[in-house]
């Protein structure tokens, strides 16, 4: 009897409880994260890190756009409300909305490109700047590429199955406002599989359809 | 005034309100729930008392936030960059999956933003960031306000930022008279401030 854990969350499948783990259907998913079953790793074996291209060019300089002042100042009206600064906070949503309806066009507005982008993150960006703040000994930006790494990749799995089954904007969408994961169903995990904050943090997606 | 002062998370509380009974200021009474933080002497005594933990001291001041190398805050740059070019391709799209791939993207970029050296509203880079943007006439009066309620909790110095005039090489940071272009090898003599 083996132990299989799912490298997005962590969620252990007992095949003592569980049944045999190969048996299961190609379809199966992660029951918190979703992830497909090829997220899911043997427990005791030691994973090959896949080979990355971390030799891609880093910006040199750094000036922001005006979605990403947008960005910088939505993110510093929640800095203002956890210190339960009001005012300021509301100076600074006014602010990241100023800032959002000045923003610049977007670069496509096709969802292909979407995907591809996001996929780029997951297999070239996000590895590369893993090294640099591991060659750095940063934890902080160490823990944001780790969550940053697996909301990317539950996005880029639900994009894919969007391309093939539209129907999936019919059910219930939320994200957790704490890391960005995306959860579709009616059947929230009680915690956020990647963040693990309590899942009354998740807002519901409306509208759309 | 106290070092720390008391705030009370208002979807935590549960009304017991033995934060009254034991306030000996009554910074706790007020009409719409807002710990006054004028009167509270940040003893603790609420925080104590209060059956739901809606309670607790935050400092008046906080410390800087920890440092980052500079060539990790230009790598989280990078990204920061590559999710608010998904946020924005996902906001042309209408679709409710893409209204919440743009959400997912842009809590990615903030967590980013934050490690990326722009945790606290109190942070030097905040101060310079405000600074930076005072003189945008559509905004003025709004960024004014917050430099006026917030007060850095570190000293902001100003970066240094030098051009080179034949390749365009973009250097932060002090220019010392033996420093020679990476790019394309010129001298410090090539380069203009900006």
């Amino acid at each position: 009897m083996e132990k299989w854990k799912c490298s997005i969350c962590g969620y252990i499948h007992d095949e003592q409880e569980n049944g045999l783990f190969k048996e299961l259907p190609d379809e199966y998913v992660c029951p918190l994260c979703k992830a497909e079953k090829s997220a899911f790793v043997l427990v005791g074996e030691t994973v090959i890190k896949k080979e990355t291209n971390t030799n891609i060019l880093l910006k040199e300089f750094y000036e922001f756009t005006n979605l990403e002042k947008s960005i910088l100042c939505s993110n510093l009206a929640r800095g203002c409300q956890k210190q339960y600064l009001e005012r300021e906070a509301s100076l600074f949503t006014q602010l990241a909305n100023y800032f959002h309806s000045n923003k610049e066009n977007a670069i496509s507005n096709d969802f292909v490109n979407l995907v591809s982008l996001n996929k780029f993150d997951i297999d070239s960006l996000i590895p590369t700047i893993e090294a640099v703040s591991t060659k750095h000994n940063d934890r902080g930006a160490l823990r944001a590429l780790a969550w940053n790494q697996k909301v990317s990749m539950i996005s880029y799995q639900i994009m894919e199955n969007y391309k093939k089954d539209k129907t999936l904007e019919n059910q219930r969408i939320h994200v957790c406002t704490i890391c960005g994961f995306i959860y579709i169903g009616d059947s929230l995990p009680e915690l956020c599989p990647i963040c693990k904050v309590p899942n009354y943090k998740f807002e519901e997606i409306k509208g759309g359809l | 005034m106290s070092k720390s002062y008391a705030v009370r998370n208002i979807a935590l509380c549960t009304k017991d309100c033995l934060c009254l009974y034991v306030c000996p200021t009554g910074a706790a009474d007020t009409e719409n729930s807002i710990i006054d933080m004028e009167k509270c002497i940040g003893c603790g005594a609420c925080a104590n008392a209060c059956p739901s933990r809606a309670i607790s001291l935050v400092p008046r001041e906080f410390p800087p936030q920890q440092r980052h190398d500079d060539e990790v805050l230009l790598a989280m740059n990078t990204l920061l960059s590559s999710k608010a070019n998904q946020e924005n391709i996902a906001s042309t799209i209408d679709s409710k999956l893409a209204k919440a791939i743009e959400k997912s993207n842009r809590i990615m970029a903030e967590d980013i933003i934050r490690e990326a050296g722009y945790m606290l509203p109190q942070s030097a880079n905040t101060r310079t960031f405000l600074e930076s943007q005072v003189d945008n006439p559509d905004i003025k009066e709004i960024v004014t306000e917050l430099m006026s309620l917030i007060q850095p909790n570190e000293k902001v110095v100003t970066k240094e930022i030098w051009t080179c005039s034949i390749c365009g090489y973009i250097h932060t940071g002090e220019m010392s008279p033996d420093f020679t272009c990476p790019l394309c090898k010129q001298p410090a003599s090539a380069f203009t401030k900006s």
